[in-house]
C-alpha cells in the first residue's frame, strides 16, 4: 500500500520497541528497512545488506559495541565513508554530541522522535 | 442469583426436555450443543449421578444422568437418549443426558412459580401448553461438579 | 495505526518485563559485591531503555522516576558514587517501585504517590541533589522528555511556529543572506552541502517563501589538479526575509565545526557576525552574480548514497533471536485457587503473546517439518500404488511416528523457557517479607537457566511465592533467635532449580530453626488434623504442613494471615503434575523439594486396563511388570496386601477397587491380571493389580479440573486415538495412600516394609 522509496535505512537499538516505533515511521514513508540490535549487530547486519544501506540511524547507549564505536568502526570502512549517519538518542550533552561529531556521526536526533521529523531528517540526508 | 429476581416480564427461551415422564426446561442461552448419547469413561469416586467422561472436540468433559440425578425411572434402552451441552454461568461446561428433548418456549419469569428453597436443583415450576415444566438450576445442578477434592 | 501502535506498546512491556529483570540480576550481582563495570552499565541501561520507550508512549509517571533512577545511577556509572550496601538497598527499592509503575502503565494498581516520592528522594539523595525541592525536580526533567519531538539538529527546519513573534519583529525588507563553505571534513561525516541546502529550503518554505541558491565554483582548480575528496564548493543563499536567524543556525549546528558560515541581512546594516567557530578567517568571496531562478545543485565529488562494493551474501549469523507468535496459553489446569486476591496479582504481567526462541531452534524445527512433508508425498505415492504396499507402508508410517515425536520435541524446545524470570520476581517476595517481618534474609538462587515449558514458568510463580514468604515468615528464625542459636543474624534460603531425570526439581532450603515437631503435632492435635494418639514418624509430621487450615505460627503475622496456607500450594503443584516433598532438621533449616514435570503438555505413557476401562500410568513411574504370584502375596489383618516382590515387601494396589471402580472384588485376584510395580519421587514401590497392559504412548493432557473436580490417584486425563477418553493416574497419590495405610498400624508391620 504505502509506496516504495527505494531507500534502505539500516536502524541500530538495543531496545526492541524503539525499533518497532522506528520500523513502523520509516516503512509507513516507504523506506525499506533494516536492523541490528547493538553495535556489532549493526555492522554484521551493515555488512551483509545488499544493496547497501542509504543511512543509518543508531542509538548510543548499547550493550556490546555502543553507538559511537559502531559509527567509528563503520566510518573506518572505506565503502561507508560517506553513509549518512544520524544518532538517534535521549541524551542532549554538549559533550557526547561533540563525540558523536569526531565519531563522524552526520546528525542527532533527540528521542522520543516524532514520525515526521524522523521522516524528514532521513529525507534530507538521502535526498 | 434466582432468574426470577428483578424482571417482571423477561421472556426467556428456554428448551424444554423429558427426563422420564417428567418435563424440564433450561435457558437456550446455557446450551452450547446437543449430541448423541455415546460410551463414556467412568471416574473414581464420582457421585452415582455421574455418568463419566466424555471428549467434546478436545475438552473432556463429565456427563450427568439427570435421570439419577433427580430421582426418576431412566429409560435406558431410549435411543432417543441425548447429550445436552450446557456452560453454567460460572463457565463449568458439562453433559446433561436427557431421554429427548422436547421443543422450544417462551416462559416469562414472572411466571415461574417458586417451589423449593434457593438451593434446589429446580427454581420453579411454570406451566407451557398445559404443562407442568419444572425449570432447572443448572448452577446448583453443575456446581456439585466442581470444587473440592474427592477422595 | 493504532493496531500497530498496540504492538509496540505491547513489545515495550514485554521488553520492560525484560529489563526489570536485566535490573534485578545487576543489583543482586552489585549486592554480591561484584562492581564489575559491565554490571553497572547493564542496570543503567535497563532503567535507560524503560525511560526511552515509556518517554515515546508518553507515560509521564514512569519516565519521571526512570529519568531520576537513571541520574543516580548515573552518578555509580561515572564512579562519583560506591555501590553501598545501603545504596544498593535504595536502587532496589526503587526497583521495585519501577516495576509498579511500569504495571500502573499497564493498567495495574495506581501506585502510591508518597512511595515514589520517598524512593525519588532516596535516589536524588545519593547523587547529592536537593530533594522535595519541586522545582529541582521540573529541572530534573529534560524538555525534550515530553513526548513531543524534535531537534534534528543539522539540517532541521524549525518548525516551532512560535517563532513567528521573533520574526515580526526583523527588519521586513531586509532578507537573509547565508553563505556557507563546507570544509571536507563535512563530507566525511557523511554530510552533504546539499542536506544543509534543503535545510534552508525548508527553513523558508515553513516561513512562507522560497530560498534562492547560487554556487560558487572560483574556488575550483584545474581538473588535473582536483582532489577528488576535497571541498572547493561554497554557496549563498538568500532566505525570505521572515526568517530569523536562529532557524538558520539552527541547520548549521551540527556541523559548525566543519563548515564556515556567515550570515546577514541584506539591506539591513547589521551583520550577525561570521557564525564560523572554527576559525575566524574571512569567508569565501562570494561575488554577487544575478541568482538565477533555480540553479542545480552541483553534486560534490563524493556520492554518499553510491552502492558499496558488492561483497558475496554473508551467512545470515545476524538474528540470533525472533519472535515467535504462539497462541496464547492454554487455559489448561485453571487451578491456581493461590491467584486469589494476592498481591503478586497485581503485580502479574500481561500474559505474554509473544515469546523470544533462539533462532537455531525454529530451524530444527523447520528441517523436520520440511521432512514430514517428504514423509507425507512418499505415503502419498504408495497409496497410490496398484500393488497397495502394504509393507512400504508400515515402514513409511512408522518412520513418520519417529518424525513426529521429534517435530514434538522440536515445538517443546520452542516453548521451553529459563525458570530465571519467575526466580528472579522471587527477590521481591523476599524482600517485602523480610520487610513485613522485620528480619533480614539473603535469596541465593541457582540454576535459573534451567528450561521448562513457558506454560509451566508461569504457573510456578504463586506456589513459589507462597513458599518463600513462608520460609521468611515461619523458616528463618529472628535475628535474635538466630544470634542465640550461634548463627548469622542474616538468614539465608536457596532457592535452585535443575532437571532430574526428565523432570525439573525445584528446591527451597532455608537456614532456620527446621520444623519443630512438638510444636506440629500440637497443633496438629488441636486442630483436629489427627487423633492425640496417631503415631506418626517425622516425615509424616512434616507432611502435616500441608494439611489443610494449618499453620504453626504463634503470632498470627501480616504474612500468614493471608488464609492462604501450605495447602493450598500443595494443591497447586499437584495440579501442575508436581509434588513436594519435604525434609527438615531443627535448628538448622528445611527444605522443600518440588518435583515438576518439564511439560504440562505431554506424556510418556504406559496403557493399562482397570476396571474394563483403559487409563495411563506415566512410564518413567513404572518400574517393571509381572504376572501375579500368589504365594507372593500375603493378606493384612485388616484385607490390605502386600506383595513381596524379590524379597522386597510392597503394597498392593488393586487399581479397580483402588479408584472406587469396583467391578473386581478387593480381594478376588484374577489369574490374568498383570503387576506394575510403581514408584515414586523418593522411590518408595507400590504394585498395581491391573487387567491388562496394553501399549505405550505417548498422550497429550488435558485437564480435568476445569469442569471436574479433583480425583484422588488421578491427575489428569488425556484422549486416546479413538476419541475416548482416558484417566492419567497420579501414582505418587496411589503409593502415598497405599504406604499410608500400611504405615499407620503398628512398628512391627511398618519395619517390615521399609526396604
Amino acid at each position: 500500500m504505502v509506496e516504495k522509496v527505494g531507500i534502505r535505512v539500516l536502524t541500530v537499538d538495543d531496545s526492541r520497541t524503539m525499533q518497532g516505533m522506528l520500523r513502523k515511521a520509516l516503512e509507513g514513508a516507504g523506506y525499506d528497512v533494516i536492523q541490528g540490535g547493538d553495535g556489532v549487530e549493526g555492522l554484521e547486519v551493515l555488512q551483509a545488506a545488499d544493496p547497501t544501506p542509504n543511512a543509518i540511524i543508531t542509538d548510543i547507549n548499547m550493550p556490546r559495541m555502543d553507538g559511537f564505536e559502531f559509527i567509528e568502526a563503520v566510518r573506518a570502512l572505506e565503502q561507508y565513508k560517506h553513509l549518512p549517519m544520524i544518532v538517534l538518542t535521549t541524551e542532549s550533552d554538549p559533550e557526547k554530541k561533540a563525540r558523536a561529531r569526531a565519531a563522524g556521526a552526520t546528525g542527532w536526533i533527540v528521542k522520543p522522535f516524532s514520525t515526521d521529523s524522523l521522516v524528514a531528517a532521513i529525507r534530507r540526508v538521502t535526498a | 442469583m434466582t432468574d426470577e429476581a428483578g424482571a417482571d416480564a423477561k421472556l426467556v427461551k428456554m428448551i424444554v426436555f423429558a427426563v422420564g415422564e417428567q418435563e424440564y426446561c433450561i435457558p437456550i442461552l446455557s446450551v452450547r450443543e446437543i449430541r448423541g448419547f455415546e460410551k463414556t469413561t467412568a471416574l473414581p469416586f464420582a457421585p452415582h449421578y455421574v455418568c463419566g467422561a466424555i471428549n467434546l472436540r478436545g475438552v473432556i468433559l463429565t456427563v450427568i444422568d439427570l435421570a439419577v440425578y433427580l430421582n426418576v425411572e431412566p429409560q435406558p434402552d431410549n435411543p432417543r437418549r441425548v447429550v445436552i451441552i450446557v456452560e453454567s454461568r460460572n463457565g463449568t461446561v458439562c453433559g446433561l443426558l436427557v431421554d429427548r428433548v422436547i421443543d422450544m418456549a417462551d416462559v416469562n419469569l414472572s411466571d415461574i412459580q417458586a417451589v423449593a428453597e434457593e438451593d434446589s436443583s429446580l427454581s420453579g415450576l411454570v406451566m407451557i401448553a398445559d404443562r407442568m415444566i419444572g425449570v432447572l438450576r443448572l448452577e446448583v445442578v453443575v456446581g456439585q461438579l466442581v470444587g473440592g477434592m474427592i477422595s | 495505526m493504532s493496531g500497530d501502535m498496540d504492538d509496540i506498546l505491547l513489545v515495550f512491556f514485554q521488553e520492560c518485563e525484560e529489563q526489570l529483570q536485566e535490573l534485578e540480576r545487576g543489583l543482586s550481582a552489585l549486592s554480591d559485591g561484584e562492581s564489575g563495570k559491565e554490571t553497572i552499565n547493564a542496570v543503567f541501561r535497563a532503567v535507560h531503555s524503560v525511560k526511552g520507550g515509556a518517554a515515546s508512549f508518553g507515560l509521564e509517571n514512569l519516565v519521571r522516576f526512570a529519568h531520576v533512577f537513571e541520574s543516580s545511577l548515573d552518578g555509580l556509572r561515572s564512579g562519583r558514587v560506591a555501590p553501598t550496601p545501603e545504596i544498593v538497598k535504595t536502587f532496589l527499592k526503587a526497583m521495585d517501585v519501577l516495576s509498579d509503575l511500569v504495571a500502573e502503565a499497564q493498567g495495574g494498581a495506581a501506585v502510591d504517590a508518597g512511595r515514589i516520592e520517598e524512593s525519588r528522594v532516596e535516589l536524588q539523595a545519593i547523587i547529592g541533589e536537593g530533594s522535595g525541592d519541586a522545582e529541582k525536580q521540573d529541572d530534573s526533567v529534560p524538555a525534550d522528555f515530553t513526548p513531543v519531538p524534535v531537534d534534528f539538529e543539522p539540517v532541521m527546519a524549525d518548525f516551532d511556529f512560535g517563532d513567528f513573534g521573533f520574526e515580526e519583529e526583523a527588519p521586513a525588507s531586509a532578507s537573509l543572506v547565508v553563505t556557507f563553505s563546507p570544509h571536507t571534513a563535512m563530507y566525511d561525516r557523511g554530510d552533504d552541502a546539499r542536506n544543509l541546502l534543503i535545510g534552508l529550503a525548508d527553513v523558508a518554505v515553513a516561513h512562507g517563501g522560497v530560498s534562492t541558491v547560487t554556487c560558487e565554483t572560483a574556488a575550483l582548480p584545474t581538473l588535473a589538479a582536483m582532489e577528488t575528496e576535497k571541498s572547493y564548493l561554497s554557496w549563498r543563499v538568500v532566505l525570505p526575509a521572515a526568517v530569523p536567524e536562529e532557524s538558520v543556525h539552527t541547520v548549521f549546528d551540527w556541523v559548525n565545526d566543519v563548515c564556515d558560515v556567515t550570515i546577514t541581512r541584506d539591506g539591513g546594516p547589521s551583520p550577525s557576525g561570521g557564525e564560523s567557530v572554527a576559525e575566524e578567517q574571512p569567508g569565501p568571496v562570494v561575488p554577487e552574480q544575478p541568482a538565477p531562478a533555480a540553479v542545480a545543485t552541483p553534486e560534490p565529488a563524493p556520492v554518499a548514497a553510491s552502492p558499496a562494493p558488492q561483497k558475496p551474501a554473508a551467512p545470515a549469523t545476524v538474528a540470533e533471536k525472533i519472535m515467535a507468535e504462539l497462541p496464547p496459553a492454554p487455559t489448561a489446569g485453571a487451578t491456581a485457587p493461590i491467584a486469589a486476591g494476592n498481591a503478586a496479582a497485581t503485580r502479574r504481567p500481561v500474559e505474554q503473546a509473544t515469546i523470544r526462541v533462539d533462532l537455531h531452534r525454529v530451524d530444527d524445527l523447520m528441517d523436520l517439518v520440511g521432512e514430514l512433508v517428504i514423509a507425507q508425498a512418499a505415503l502419498e505415492s504408495i497409496g497410490q500404488r496398484e500393488d497397495g504396499g502394504q509393507q512400504e507402508m508400515i515402514k513409511r508410517i512408522a518412520s513418520m511416528k519417529a518424525l513426529t515425536r521429534d517435530i514434538q520435541d522440536a515445538v517443546m524446545a520452542v516453548r521451553a523457557q529459563p525458570v530465571r524470570s519467575v526466580f528472579q520476581r522471587m527477590q521481591r517476595v523476599v524482600r517485602e517479607a523480610c520487610s513485613m517481618t522485620s528480619k533480614d534474609v539473603v535469596l541465593t538462587l541457582e540454576g535459573e537457566d534451567t528450561e521448562v515449558d513457558r506454560t509451566l514458568v508461569e504457573k510456578l510463580s504463586d506456589p513459589l511465592t507462597h513458599m518463600l514468604r513462608n520460609a521468611v515468615d515461619h523458616g528463618i528464625e529472628s535475628a535474635e533467635d538466630r544470634v542465640a542459636a550461634g548463627k548469622s543474624p542474616t538468614g539465608q534460603i536457596l532457592l535452585s532449580a535443575g532437571h532430574r531425570s526428565g523432570r525439573i526439581l525445584i528446591t527451597i532450603k532455608d537456614d532456620g530453626g527446621g520444623i519443630n515437631h512438638e510444636r506440629v503435632l500440637a497443633t496438629a492435635v488441636k486442630r483436629g488434623i489427627i487423633a492425640p494418639d496417631a503415631v506418626l514418624t517425622d516425615d509424616e509430621i512434616n507432611n502435616l504442613i500441608f494439611a489443610p487450615g494449618f499453620s504453626t505460627a504463634a503470632t498470627v503475622s501480616d504474612l500468614s494471615g493471608r488464609g492462604v496456607g501450605m495447602d493450598v500450594v500443595k494443591q497447586a503443584i499437584l495440579g501442575l503434575g508436581g509434588r513436594v516433598t519435604i525434609s527438615s532438621v531443627e535448628g538448622q533449616g528445611t527444605t522443600f523439594c518440588l518435583s515438576l514435570p518439564l511439560t504440562l503438555a505431554v506424556l510418556d505413557g504406559m496403557l493399562i486396563v482397570a476396571a474394563g476401562s483403559t487409563m495411563v500410568v506415566p512410564v518413567s513411574s513404572v518400574v517393571e511388570t509381572m504376572m501375579v504370584n500368589h504365594k507372593d502375596i500375603y493378606m493384612l489383618p485388616d484385607g490390605a496386601n502386600v506383595v513381596s516382590i524379590r524379597g522386597a515387601c510392597m503394597p498392593l494396589i488393586p487399581l479397580a477397587s483402588e479408584l472406587g471402580l469396583g467391578g473386581y472384588g478387593s480381594g478376588g485376584l484374577s489369574e490374568e491380571d498383570v503387576i506394575l510395580v510403581v514408584e515414586n519421587e523418593s522411590g518408595a514401590r507400590a504394585a498395581l493389580i491391573v487387567e491388562d497392559i496394553r501399549d505405550q504412548a505417548q498422550v497429550v493432557i488435558k485437564s480435568i479440573e476445569k469442569n471436574y473436580r479433583q480425583m484422588s490417584g488421578v491427575s489428569a486425563a488425556t484422549i486416546l486415538g479413538d476419541g475416548s477418553v482416558s484417566l492419567i493416574l497420579d501414582v505418587p497419590a496411589l503409593v502415598a495412600n497405599a504406604l499410608g495405610r500400611i504405615d499407620t498400624r503398628p512398628s512391627d508391620v511398618r519395619t517390615g516394609l521399609a526396604a
